[in-house]
Formats: structure tokens, sequence, C-alpha cells
């Protein structure tokens, strides 16, 4: 049996009027009816809108982790678009490839012995079906349903459901134009088969940023701000589509500091509030990031990375907003900062998000990224009744007897006394606005336990042990917050977050010397685990895709990695593909 | 306490103010409790959110719900506030620095969003806590006179930067009548949307004699005859008379849009 029967990977190339985002799309919601997985990314240029564009999506038996570069099948509406995403395609030796049929020059890239080539006549197809232009995605998701040998009917049902909101005119006429692309390759026999039957139970298709959006709404989140910023901005789409049935508001911002602005004045409320946002964003939002810390009010903050600094590439993945989200900011603050290591655990990641922001009043960040924010995935339906669910301590409050104890106010904000005992958390019972009896204020500057301003730096320094209290205890919590995987005795002891964990753990599984730890936690970082794990291990290597190392050089500086750990990176752009990930051990002389 | 009539003195707490004698800020915090007393405001349902700057410190002395934020930022955090909490009374204050430089990007867009807060800007011309920089509204001979950074710059017009923004109610007070800055505040509390109030006050120790003088001479009520239902009056006075006190614009409601304040689930 060849792979392709197990895991097939596909990739359709073409610009913007060619519809391969769609075309793909398509394909994995079918895979899913199937019970297959799969992963779809996409790959475009700088410009994001427009232009040519790759859809790349592996369908498999089984889970699938990365989408391989190695090709089964390609789609190419242009050869000369083939151009841009060189380093993301390579044709397997069987490759069928379709392309259109007045291409004829085919590129040294796309040239093999053993391959199929099929010239397609888009234009002619659609011309005699008296089909529109803009049917052609969906006619050619019939020819990519054949090929696959997948059966019409799962195709039918795709497209009925794609176009449920559209008139009854707009799903006959594409039913139509994916019969007609089907019956184009009726007699074709490729050199391969895909998968077609799978096991795979109450899947659904869902990209990452979906999946944090679902998670939030369904973790309680109930008011949204946010600036549109790739590759976010979905986040801020699909809570906009969830809010109504559950009595949610958003509003999208004039920039990213009224954002943070308006989801700390909302939380301050006392209504779970979120925003998303990327790099470029977080750096505006860095002010009220100590606010919201100083103030100690919950917010949870996405930041779906993108290569940076300034606008980098927008479109691009890279891990480097960690020191950002862990030390950006003047003076001293606690935050906290997670990092979801695929599509499935973005819905984890979102309840821990809130429940810390809200059990321990604090800012949290998410730290998405580019490949797990905007790829698609067929997932198993995620049960998220173990998941955790903190609420905000309310304080009990007394209404006040007469006009002087309104005056005097009997409530302290910030107090203090609990501070004799060394496992209190730092958190204070909170009155939110409206509440009778509770009125106080709260500031950016520094206060006295009732959140009058005090340029006293003994109360300073209360405060700041006060606050960085809560670290503590959330370090207490979360020190389990991690993944590890190998075998205990295996020699090499390899470290990987985020999105990037996934490629590590695929290349890790096909060698036995090899164990990976995942923090899910990253600041604070489950230290001690990772110490535990660390025992005995010959060789050590943090792999991260920025240039400094940020990872390797935060845990150098906690004290946890010493010089003789490996710092395995490099710049942000395409995932991690697996050989890669053998080179830089090489390099690194790991092994 | 019961629900009975509160005085002026029951909103303000112990907490000792500290402006410069002479302030125009004790004015306006005591027209704030003044106004608030007057429309029968629970403690606990109001609550003010400042910038940073003198005046930015006015929610500290209230016996209100407060936030002292950061500079520029009280309007975002204002309006999620009422976004969150629909049924309190929210006012935005803070200085003509923190409203009209490092925050007036967010003006506009407040006013475009309508939310039902008020907006009290203490415009003094001058960055008081810094010692005396100029402000985008201080006009050039004061610049020229005190040798300030910007004297080529043309200050900005508060009023018809709002109204040109699509506010609807704008009014101007004077930090120096604690009578008018009550009635103002009182009228815009009410005034269901944005609601924003320029209030004309003095910093005794930037500013000094010559701009009381100023105002002491120059302000005056509006015409007896404008109607501040004519959005085209209240730009004839918006450009012309930087001195007038009064309503200058109420959008009569249904108008435009009104308000938005279905309350947040939770």
């Amino acid at each position: 049996m060849r792979h392709t029967e197990k895991i097939l990977h596909l990739t359709l190339v073409g610009s913007g009027g060619d519809g391969v985002m769609s075309t793909a799309s398509m394909l994995l919601r079918t895979a899913a009816r199937m019970g297959l997985y799969g992963m779809m990314t996409q790959s475009y240029g700088p410009q994001i809108r427009g232009g040519e564009s790759a859809a790349h999506v592996t369908i498999g038996v089984e889970p699938v982790a990365i989408t391989g570069v190695v090709k089964d099948l390609i789609v190419c509406f242009r050869f000369e678009y083939l151009s841009r995403f060189a380093q993301e395609i390579t044709a397997a030796p069987h490759v069928a490839l379709f392309h259109s049929a007045e291409e004829t020059d085919i590129p040294v890239l796309l040239q093999t012995k053993e391959g199929m080539r099929v010239p397609i006549p888009f234009q002619q197809i659609l011309e005699e079906a008296g089909l529109p232009e803009i049917a052609k995605n969906v006619v050619v998701f019939g020819m990519v349903l054949r090929a696959l040998g997948w059966d019409l009917g799962d195709g039918n049902a795709c497209v009925s459901e794609v176009f449920s909101h559209k008139s009854s005119a707009v799903i006959s006429s594409n039913l139509r134009a994916l019969e007609v692309g089907y019956q184009h390759l009726e007699t074709l026999t490729l050199p391969f088969r895909g998968p077609r039957h799978g096991a795979a139970k109450q899947t659904t298709v869902i990209s990452g940023n979906e999946a944090c959006a679902e998670a939030a709404v369904d973790a309680g989140c109930r008011f949204y701000a946010g600036y549109p910023i790739t590759p976010s901005s979905e986040i801020l789409e699909k809570v906009y589509e969830l809010f109504p049935a559950v009595g949610g508001r958003l509003v999208q911002a004039e920039d990213e500091i009224a954002a943070i602005g308006m989801i700390i004045g909302a939380s301050w409320g006392g209504v779970k509030s979120m925003t998303a946002t990327s790099g470029p964003g977080l750096s505006l939002m860095t002010e009220m990031l100590g606010l919201a810390s100083m103030a100690e009010i919950p917010v949870v903050i996405v930041d779906c990375q993108r290569a940076g600094p300034a606008t980098g590439l927008p479109s691009r993945m890279e891990q480097s907003d960690l020191w950002h989200a862990i030390y950006g900011g003047h003076g001293d603050f606690p935050r906290v900062v997670l990092a979801p290591t695929n599509i499935r655990d973005c819905y984890l990641t979102m309840f821990r998000a809130f429940h810390l922001a809200e059990t321990y009043q604090l800012p949290v960040l998410v730290l998405s990224d580019a490949n797990i924010a905007q790829r698609s995935e067929i997932i198993e339906k995620i049960d998220t009744r173990g998941f955790p669910r903190g609420e905000r301590a309310i304080a009990a409050l007394e209404t006040p007897g007469d006009i002087d104890a309104l005056r005097e106010g009997i409530y302290r904000r910030f107090d203090l006394a609990a501070a004799v005992d060394d496992r209190w958390p730092g958190v204070n019972p909170v009155a939110i606005p409206g509440m009778p009896g509770g009125m106080h204020s709260i500031a950016g500057i520094e206060h006295t336990e009732r959140g009058t301003p005090s340029a006293d730096g003994a109360n300073h320094e209360r405060m700041n042990q006060k606050r960085f209290r809560k670290l503590m205890a959330i370090e207490r919590e979360t020190a389990e917050w991690c993944v590890t995987s190998g075998r205990a005795k295996a020699p090499i002891g390899l470290i990987a977050w985020g999105s990037c964990a996934g490629v590590v753990q695929e290349y890790a599984l096909t060698r036995d010397d090899i164990a990976l730890f995942v923090p899910h936690m990253l600041h604070p970082f489950p230290a001690r685990a990772l110490q535990t794990f660390l025992e005995g291990r010959r060789t050590v290597g943090v792999i991260e895709m920025n240039f400094q190392g940020q990872l390797y050089h935060h845990l150098r500086g906690i004290g946890v990695l010493d010089g003789t750990a490996h710092n395995l990176r490099r710049s942000g752009g395409l995932p991690f593909q697996l050989d890669e990930i053998g080179i830089l051990l090489r390099e690194g002389g790991l092994i | 306490m019961s629900d009975a009539v509160r005085k002026p003195i029951a909103y303000r707490n112990q907490c000792k103010q500290v402006w410069c004698t002479g302030c125009g800020d004790y004015g306006v915090l005591k027209s704030f409790t003044r106004a608030f007393a007057k429309l029968h405001l629970a403690n606990e349902k109001i609550a003010i959110v400042s910038g940073i700057g003198c005046s930015s410190r006015l929610p500290g002395y209230t016996a209100t719900y407060g936030f002292n934020t950061v500079h520029g930022r009280p309007l975002p955090i204002a309006t999620g506030l009422k976004v969150a909490r629909p049924e309190l009374t929210v006012v935005a204050c803070g200085g003509d620095g923190d409203g009209f430089a490092i925050g007036i990007g967010h003006i506009p867009h407040a006013i475009r969003r309508n939310p039902d807060l008020t907006y009290f800007v203490m415009d003094n011309s001058i960055y008081g806590l810094t010692k005396g920089q100029a402000s985008p509204t201080t006009r050039r001979e004061t610049k020229e006179a005190k040798g300030l950074v910007g004297v080529d710059e043309t200050p900005i017009n508060p009023v018809l930067f709002v109204l040109a923004s699509g506010a609807g109610f704008v009014a101007r007070t004077q930090a120096g009548d604690m009578a008018h800055m009550a009635e103002m505040l009182q009228e815009a509390i009410q005034y269901p949307g944005f609601a924003f109030i320029h209030c004309l006050s003095v910093c005794v120790t930037y500013q000094g004699r010559s701009f009381q003088d100023q105002l002491d001479r120059d302000v005056h009520p509006l015409p007896t005859d404008h109607n501040p239902t004519d959005a085209q009056a209240a730009f004839q006075i918006a450009r012309t008379d930087p001195w007038a006190l009064g309503i200058i614009y109420r959008r009569p409601l249904g108008e435009e849009f009104d308000a938005k304040s279905e309350p947040v689930a939770e």
C-alpha cells in the first residue's frame, strides 16, 4: 500500500479569482464527513489579499500534524505562480499534476518520470456546461473528488452545506458544477489512491482563530474589543458571529490602544473581556498591559504572532513576541503567558487564560502564531466540561450606615491584611462599579490599600510584593501545565513551544534517542517539571522560530538551563518541516 | 444609608485634595458633587474615569467608583465600562493635553459610537503637572509671551472639533462659575448619548493672572436667541466665539442614532 492511502498531500496554486482556498476548504470538509483527518494551510504574498496564493491540504486516516512539502497531487492554474511557492512545493515522483490546458511549458520543479500530467481546459468546460466563471472552484473540487476516488454524494453534501445560505438556484448551479468536474475525469485512473475510509467521529473543520473565539465564548467571554490585524482578524469576526446568541457585545476599536482600554473598562465592570491582535498591536497595547496589572483587572489578550519587528512579514509565522509578552512594558508587573501548540489545544488554552485572569485579576497573554491561527484542521469535538473555570472573587459589602461612613469608605480594594499568610495569592475580592458600599477608586498610579495615590516607596514595595504573589500562586497551580514525551532514558532532551511543538514531536517519534518537553505555560514557567525532565539527559536543545532564541535565553535567565544547552532556532517564515528539524539537530551537533 | 436625597458633600470622600490653591479644579469637583446631588444619583451608580494630569486626579476625591487610568485614554475605558454596565452614570474627564493631544484620536470614535456618557474636559491651555509647557489649546500669544515651544502652531478649537465629529451634545462652561458648571453637567448627564463639556479653567501657577483676567473680561452667556438644536448656529458660535458659555448644540433625539444600552449578558 502506498503511503498516499494513509496520508496524502495536495496543493492548489492560483490567483485571486481561482478560488483555491474555497476548493481546499471544501476538500477538507468532505474529508471530515468521511471520518478522515486533515489540515489546510494557506500561503500568500505580503499583499495578503489578491495576487497568487497556494492552499496546502493534507488528508490522513490518522490526525495530521503538518502539511507536507512533497505533494502527491498538484492543481496549478498558472505555472508562473509557482515560483513564489518553490520552497513549499516539491513534486512526489508519482505526482498527479492538473494544470490549465493553455499552460504548456512544465517547470522543472514539476517534471517527474512516473508522474501524470492532466491538462484541463477550464474555460472550455465552463462554457460547454453554461457555468459562470465563479463556479470554477466547484468544478475543480469535483475533479479532485473524482481523482481521489471519493463519492460524488459526499461532494454534493458538502456543496449543499457550503451554499446553504444561498438561493436554491445557486445551490443547484454549484451541484451541477461539481458533477461537471467529477464527470470530466470519469475515465481517469491515478497512479495512486488517496485515503478513503476514516474512523474519526464527531469531527469539525476549524481554524485556530475560530477555535480561540469559540473557546473564549464558551469560557464566558462577553465583551470583545479589537482592531483588525493579520493574522488575528478571524477571531474578531468569529466572536462577532457567536456573540448575539449569548448576549455578548463587541466593539471594533479605532486602534489597539483603544481596544485594550475598552476591555479594561468592561472588565472593571465585571464582564469577562478579551482582545486579539498581532505583534504591532501588542506593542501599542503595552502601556495598558501594565495598567491592567497595576489596577488588577483581568483581561485576556491573544497575540497571533507574525514575523516582526515593525511590519515584518505580516503573513508569515514567527515566535518572536515571547520576550515582549514576558518582559514588555515599563516597570515591574506580573502577567501570565500561555501558548497553544495546535488547534485542539486552543480550547484548553483559552479556558485556562480566562481562568487565570479572573482568579488572579491580572492580564493573561495567549501566544498563538500565524500557523495555528490561520490553518484549518479536522478535529474531534472538544469536551470542555473538565476545563478550569475560575471566577473573580466578589467582595461581601456592607451598606454604609451614614454619610460619614459613606465618605470614609469601608472597602479596601487592595487590602494587605492577608499578607501575613505566606500562601496568600495577593488577590482581594473585588467590588464591581454599581455595587452599594464598594465605592473606591483604582489607578494606574501607585496606590494605597484604598486605591488612593501614594508616592511612598515602602508602600510601592509592599504593593509590588502583593502583586507578584500572584505569580507564585499561579506557578504552584500550573506546575504541570506541560507535556513530555519520549523515553525517560533518551539521551537528548528537546524543548519546543507553540505551533513548532507539533513538527518537533513528529520528528522525535522517528527516533528513540530523543525526548521532548513542551511547556503550555511560558510565564511563569513550569521550571520544576522541566528540571525533572532534564535529569540524566546528555544533551539539551531548545527549538524555536525566532532569531535570538528567546525561550532559550529566558530559560537560561531563570536558571533552568546552563551554557551547555543548544540554541536551535531560525527566523520566521514558513513552518518548520520534518527534515529541517533533523538538519537543525545535526548542525547543532546533537545527533 | 437610605436613598434619601444626598447632599453634595456625600459625594466627596475624605482624601485630601492636592491641587494648587486657587486651582479651577476645586470648583469643578464641587460642581460634580452638586450635579450628582441635584440628580439624586446613588453614589455606587456613578463611575468617573480620568486620564493623567492635574485635573485627572478628580475621581480620587469622590465617594463614587473612580478610575485614574493612563494619559489620554479615559474615553476607551469609559466606553468599555458603559457597555458592560449601562445602568451606571459614567463621566470621563481630563485636561486639554490628555484629551486634545495624546488622546484626541479617541474623541471622534467615541462620538461615532455615541455611548451614553459625559466627557468633561478641564481646559486650562497648559500642561500644569509637567510644569508649564504649551498644550494643544494654548493660544499663540501666550506661547510667545511665555517663551513656550510651538509658537508657530495653531491651537485646536475643542468645540469645533467635537461638533465636526458629530457630537450630539456640546456645551461650554468655566471653572469660576460653579452653578453654571453644575447645570451643564446635569444637562450632559441627562442627555442620552455622548455629551461633551468644554470647561475653561485657569492654572493659577502656570497661566497666572492674565488668563483669569481674560476669562473675567471675555466670557459671556450665549446670545439669548441661540437655538441649540440649530447645527449651523452651533458651528457659527464654535468658529467665532471662544468665550460663549452654555449649551452650544443639542441634537434633537431621534435625529441621528440614539445611544444603545442593552446590557451585556453574564
